[in-house]
């Protein structure tokens, strides 16, 4: 007779249902709500399980100009369920010359004002939730300008990690 | 008679083989070529259909000027000599809009323009990736940095996990 495969049930503690990851493709070029390579889809097998999500990639801004500053976010079927929303950030600068004069206007007046662009820095996030059903949940990372549509940016180097993870010992108080 | 211990085979899904993570020396690095940030970590996989999990957090700081261009810097994970995961971690340029000049008209002297500058530009970082060694062959774990040559990059605080996971529970849905 086959053995039956040991299940989370019979286990002191929690255990890894399953795993999957995936490379997000691309160099992701968007101002507006714009999804990174394919999602990474997993069916839970048991409903009262969590699904961690953690993610790293990089984003740069090679525009000019003020708020730059950027959201990426983790949508699991379509919905939003964690976002970070202050990336990077620009500060804007200068200063005005505003002494001239003289016989021949040496120095004209004008505000000189100088920005950052090319910022790039590492993105990471991660996240835990629980679907509360065994249907298929279709984990995704989208990014957008704060204020939507207003500057280009890019990310990249996109990787993405979801496991399934039983929940075990309730030993944690909290909320969650 | 001593009981067998219960391995991957008898379990649905996944289960956690091996689990490492060690701190990383501090790395000051400002050229454009790969080199070690703290030491490597070798793991051997007890099975070959096993996942590995490297993760690695961070922080770097740029303490050059800004300049035009990219300027920028990178963080890699690397195997056995190989590049299975990078990214960009820091980076800024400057540039400046407006009129920009001064001069003399009646004596034609030249423009001269003020440009802006900031510097100690500082990031987190985060990087992780799975990937299938498909055998037991020892994966000797390194992190390495790569940097815009004008800028010096201080790499700090890197702490290193590395995570095999039995192959049963991948792709299982």
């Amino acid at each position: 007779m086959a053995l039956t495969k040991i299940t989370k049930h019979i286990i002191h503690g929690s255990s890894l249902i399953q795993y999957k990851y995936g490379t997000l493709s691309g160099n992701v070029t968007s101002a507006t709500d714009t999804q990174m390579g394919s999602s990474v889809d997993i069916t839970p097998q048991y409903a009262d399980s969590i699904l961690e999500n953690t993610f790293s990639g990089d984003i740069n801004s090679d525009t000019n100009g003020d708020n730059e500053h950027f959201r990426v976010a983790l949508y699991v079927n379509g919905q939003k369920e964690y976002e970070q929303t202050e990336l990077m950030g620009g500060p804007r600068g200068g200063h005005a010359a505003t002494h001239h004069g003289g016989n021949n206007n040496r120095i004209y007046a004008h505000a000189h004002y100088q920005h950052l662009y090319n910022m790039r820095q590492s993105v990471g996030l991660v996240h835990a939730f629980t679907p509360g059903s065994t249907n298929l949940q279709a984990c995704a990372i989208r990014i957008s300008c704060y204020e939507n549509g207003a500057k280009n940016f890019q990310v990249a180097n996109g990787f993405l990690i979801v496991k399934e993870i039983s929940i075990g010992i309730t030993s944690l108080s909290g909320s969650q | 008679m001593a009981l067998t211990k219960v391995t991957k085979h008898i379990i649905y899904g996944s289960t956690l083989i091996g689990h490492y993570g060690h701190d990383l020396t501090d790395k000051s690095h400002g050229a454009a070529s790969w080199a070690d940030w703290g030491e490597s970590a070798t793991y051997t996989p007890q099975y070959a259909d096993s996942n590995i999990e490297v993760t690695c957090t961070g922080s770097a700081n740029d303490t050059a000027n800004t300049s035009t261009g990219k300027n920028s810097s990178r963080a890699a994970i690397y195997i056995n000599g190989s590049e299975q995961y990078s990214q960009y971690v820091i980076g800024v340029g400057a540039t400046f809009q407006g009129t920009t000049f001064y001069h003399n008209p009646a004596y034609n002297q030249f423009n001269a323009r003020q440009e802006f500058h900031a510097s100690n530009f500082s990031t987190s970082l985060y990087l992780n990736c799975v990937y299938l060694p498909g055998n037991t062959n020892a994966q000797v774990v390194q992190m390495k940095v790569y940097s815009d040559p004008s800028h010096n990059i201080n790499y700090r605080d890197g702490y290193v996990t590395i995570t095999e996971l039995s192959g049963p529970g991948h792709n299982l849905t």
